[in-house]
């Protein structure tokens, strides 16, 4: 169980990103729940020296872009962005797109939205800041489904072939890759590539803290974040047709309720 | 070409810590004594072209400015999203270094050529294109815009014009005058023209980068109204920057490049150049056709 005042915040930052896709008809709520839990804990319940301030050395990014809603949610919480976001997400001079922008958004760290272009990202980042001695934690959470695309493996071996301990790996295994594509023995293969793998249940706090715990090991560190999709709302855990859908205001009057 | 990108490239990640240089395992001889000097910021990073491009705009992204090598198509073709997004989008510099477009490798057929390069990257916006016709300005421009602040494109060929024409970006040199009709060709295909058009009454003009281009900028009264463009790869890149003012000033126009077909012939670069229609004689029937 995660600790109740915790919780509460969630529901209130899961409450807002209900908001801005109703207000936009736009928006991918379950995807962005599937992560919810995993960026509170990065940017918020990680020690104070160890957590993500991107005003200084250490990075995230968000490879699964269509997830952005949830990035905007956290990024508010820790007051790198204004509210603002809610009421503007999706229009036409707004900073908060269906995907994010890092030319618009300074704390936002990679301009994704097309799968697999996160993680290769980050290496670079890493070796770059290899080359120029700074020490930083680099942060990518990708998608199980975006397993399926060929540069997340180029990557792996690149990871695996530059021994880049550097980099926090963090697979939102919220299981939408399974109807096309399904990766079987995710952490045998992980493994292979000589990462320290941990598999987690993606929504406990305590669990989740503990495998970042591991990173320093002088390994690239991979965890696989068990989630459900859709995470919080039972009407749209792990159903697909949520997947980029809007609420009516039937239906949001309901998620709201629920989420009280 | 290929022999001057290695002495630049070296030089530059030798003189300057913010230079990072990535091979996709093509030309890794020419450039071991710096792999081996530099490991932080040169790699012969792999045959994974899509990756090796994210990898180059992270560095990017950090300040560092790369310098990205393999062979045309699997650089442009393959890895074209991540150039358009992770370069392009994200307004990051950086230098594409290409070599083999468009049939340099004759003898090796249809999946190493690239005559579709330019017209793929010319869609985005804000890359600067740089099509050589000799080492030498390659070098030159190498030097030059390696850390503009954009990203680049270079295009090396493996064949190159008799002597190098110094330009700066975006400039047009008049190489022959002429009273009947004018020719503005690109690159390395230089050579061709000006031995197919030597004893004509033909103006010739020549470029290396494809820029916003303005008339008004090229020296020349237009003879005869009539302008051909002769670019080493499939038409129209060039047409697109200056159509519109060639319509508003009734120019006639002929565009000849590389035949939007698969060349399914090996042999040498000249015998394709013969079957294309784009060596000297056959250059020089096609052009007094349409230029009398």
């Amino acid at each position: 169980m995660n600790n109740l005042e915790d919780d509460i915040r969630i529901r209130i930052l899961r409450k807002k990103i209900i908001k801005a896709t109703m207000r936009a008809k736009e928006g991918h709520i379950p995807s962005s729940f599937s992560i919810l839990d995993i960026l509170y804990c990065l940017y918020i319940l990680l020690p104070k020296n160890t957590k993500i301030d991107v005003t200084k050395h250490d990075l995230f990014i968000l490879s699964k872009g269509h997830a952005s809603l949830a990035l905007y949610a956290i990024l508010e919480e820790v007051k790198l962005i204004g509210p603002e976001w809610v009421n503007t997400f999706g229009e036409f001079d707004s900073h908060f797109g269906g995907h994010p922008d890092k030319n618009k958004v300074t704390s936002i760290q990679a301009s994704t939205g097309s799968l697999g272009h996160g993680l290769p990202f980050a290496i670079g980042k890493a070796l770059a800041r290899r080359a120029l001695g700074i020490e930083s934690k680099i942060y990518c959470l990708i998608g199980d489904g975006e397993l399926n695309e060929g540069s997340i493996w180029e990557s792996f071996l690149l990871i695996s072939n530059y021994n880049l301990h550097e980099l926090v790996i963090i697979i939102d295994s919220n299981k939408s890759g399974d109807r096309a594509l399904m990766i079987e023995n995710m952490e045998e293969k992980l493994q292979s590539f000589n990462f320290c793998v941990k598999n987690i249940n993606g929504h406990l706090h305590t669990e989740i803290l503990e495998s970042l715990n591991f990173f320093g090991n002088n390994r690239p560190l991979a965890i696989i974040a068990n989630t459900v999709k859709g995470f919080g709302i039972s009407a749209m855990e792990n159903n697909p047709a949520w997947h980029h859908a809007f609420p009516t205001q039937l239906q949001y009057k309901e998620f709201m309720d629920s989420l009280n | 070409m290929r022999a001057s990108f290695a002495i630049e490239a070296s030089s530059i990640i030798k003189n300057n810590s913010n230079s990072v240089l990535l091979l996709g395992d093509i030309g890794v001889h020419s450039f071991k004594q710096t792999l081996e000097t530099y490991p932080k910021r040169s790699f012969n990073i792999g045959i994974l072209e899509q990756s090796m491009i994210s990898v180059g705009a992270g560095f990017a992204s950090e300040g560092m400015i790369p310098i990205i090598h393999t062979i045309a198509p699997f650089m442009v073709e393959r890895a074209f999203e991540q150039i358009k997004i992770d370069f392009g989008f994200q307004k990051l510099p950086g230098n594409l270094v290409s070599v083999g477009a468009s049939f340099d490798y004759s003898k090796l057929g249809c999946t190493h050529h690239c005559p579709g390069d330019v017209n793929i990257l010319g869609n985005i916006p804000g890359i600067k294109i740089f099509v050589p016709g000799h080492s030498g300005e390659f070098a030159n421009h190498f030097k030059n815009n390696w850390n503009s602040g954009f990203l680049n494109y270079f295009r090396l060929s493996e064949n190159e014009n008799d002597s190098p024409i110094e330009l700066n970006y975006g400039e047009i040199k008049k190489l022959k005058d002429g009273s009947k009709g004018m020719v503005l060709v690109l690159g390395p295909l230089l050579k061709e023209v000006l031995t197919g058009l030597k004893d004509t009454n033909i103006e010739i003009h020549y470029a290396n980068t494809l820029s916003d281009l303005s008339l008004d900028s090229i020296d020349s009264k237009l003879p005869g109204k009539k302008l051909v463009i002769v670019e080493p790869f499939y038409s129209g890149p060039l047409f697109l920057k200056i159509g519109e003012e060639l319509t508003r000033r009734k120019i006639q126009v002929m565009q000849i490049g590389v035949p939007n077909k698969f060349i399914d012939k090996y042999g040498s670069y000249s015998e394709q150049l013969k079957y294309l229609n784009l060596d000297s004689n056959s250059l020089k029937k096609r052009i007094l056709e349409f230029i009398r």
